[in-house]
């Protein structure tokens, strides 16, 4: 395994717990009724679980198993995956401060432009991906 | 694949399936269940199906453990400890079908039939009082099991996110190759 989807697979595993934190909390909110300033936690919950988790992992083993090119280097530059991965992260990182800063009374404005710029280095950093994946899939074999 | 794997695997088509007919129920026209049961489809889908079937894939395809270097944790070359894969399985599961009750009937999308209050020797709307009580908790403990399946999860796969084993050099003067002559007797 590369090191680039070790990093982006422990990642995606912090974001798992993150979510499922967040989904923890607002259940026992739901349930319990104790604290409804958590439930502007919803959409960190919805995008911890999506782009963090699920997405991030399947990028990672997506750069870890498809097909490698025959000579070094031998899954692409490592640079950009590099970079693509540390900006995934730091997205995720901005939109999740978005979405804790109404938690914590701050206004509503700042926090969506944070929220905002987040997702969007998150989707340049997908797109980075899919030009680094798009020509390893291929078959060894030619067209069949 | 080992069993486990297949477990996950199967597990989470079914709730693939179950997700699909749940959403068609909601969007039948003249009968549909409403927008109430929208959270239980979204964690049929998403954790149900995808989380599960990537549980399933990574402990069947991820590298073996190392040897610790402590001396604790799961032995070398296996996928872990698989009583430890069956808890996750088991949490994340009974986790989720403790939800699939608690969390639409505190959202008013179903109650007990109107013929079952009737029954002798059951108050009237003694049911609906006992389960508005006793699904606030059971939607808190289904929370805490599903988190608990993911830090079991974190637990068992973190070893194994590694890179490829070193491969044993095969230096004839380090390892000299055994002869299959017999060696002469005195």
């Amino acid at each position: 395994m590369p090191d680039i989807s070790r990093y982006m697979i422990r990642a995606a595993l912090f974001w798992l717990l993150i979510g499922a934190l967040s989904g923890t909390l607002i259940l026992a909110e739901k349930s319990l009724e104790l604290w409804p300033a958590l439930w502007p936690a919803l959409p960190l919950h919805i995008g911890s679980m999506i782009f963090g988790w699920m997405l991030q992992f399947v990028l990672a083993v997506a750069y870890w198993m498809l097909p490698k090119y025959r000579q070094e280097p031998l899954r692409g530059p490592a640079f950009p995956a590099l970079a693509a991965c540390c900006m995934l992260n730091a997205g995720m990182a901005a939109a999740t401060a978005g979405h804790l800063l109404p938690i914590a009374g701050t206004v509503h404005s700042q926090a969506d432009i944070l929220v905002f710029s987040g997702y969007l280095v998150v989707s340049i950093s997908v797109a980075a991906f899919a030009i680094l994946l798009f020509p390893r899939i291929l078959s060894y074999r030619g067209n069949y | 694949m080992p069993a486990i794997s297949r477990l996950f695997l199967k597990t989470g088509i079914v709730y693939l399936v179950l997700s699909l007919l749940l959403y068609l129920a909601m969007q039948m026209p003249g009968f549909g269940l409403g927008t109430l049961w929208r959270p239980v489809f979204y964690h049929m889908l998403m954790v149900g199906w995808i989380t599960q079937v990537i549980f399933g894939v990574a402990i069947w395809m991820f590298p073996r453990v190392e040897a610790p270097a402590t001396g604790s944790g799961p032995a070398a070359g296996t996928k872990g400890s698989m009583a430890g894969h069956y808890a996750t399985y088991a949490l994340l599961n009974i986790g989720l079908l403790l939800r699939w009750i608690s969390e639409p009937w505190l959202d008013g999308a179903w109650r007990f039939p109107e013929g079952l209050a009737r029954l002798p020797g059951v108050a009237p709307e003694f049911l609906t009082t006992a389960m508005n009580q006793v699904s606030v908790w059971i939607l808190l403990l289904s929370g805490l099991m599903q988190l608990g399946a993911f830090l079991l999860f974190t637990r068992q796969i973190w070893p194994r996110i590694r890179g490829k084993r070193a491969i044993p050099t095969k230096n004839p003067r380090v390892n000299p190759p055994t002869s299959k002559v017999p060696p002469p007797s005195p």
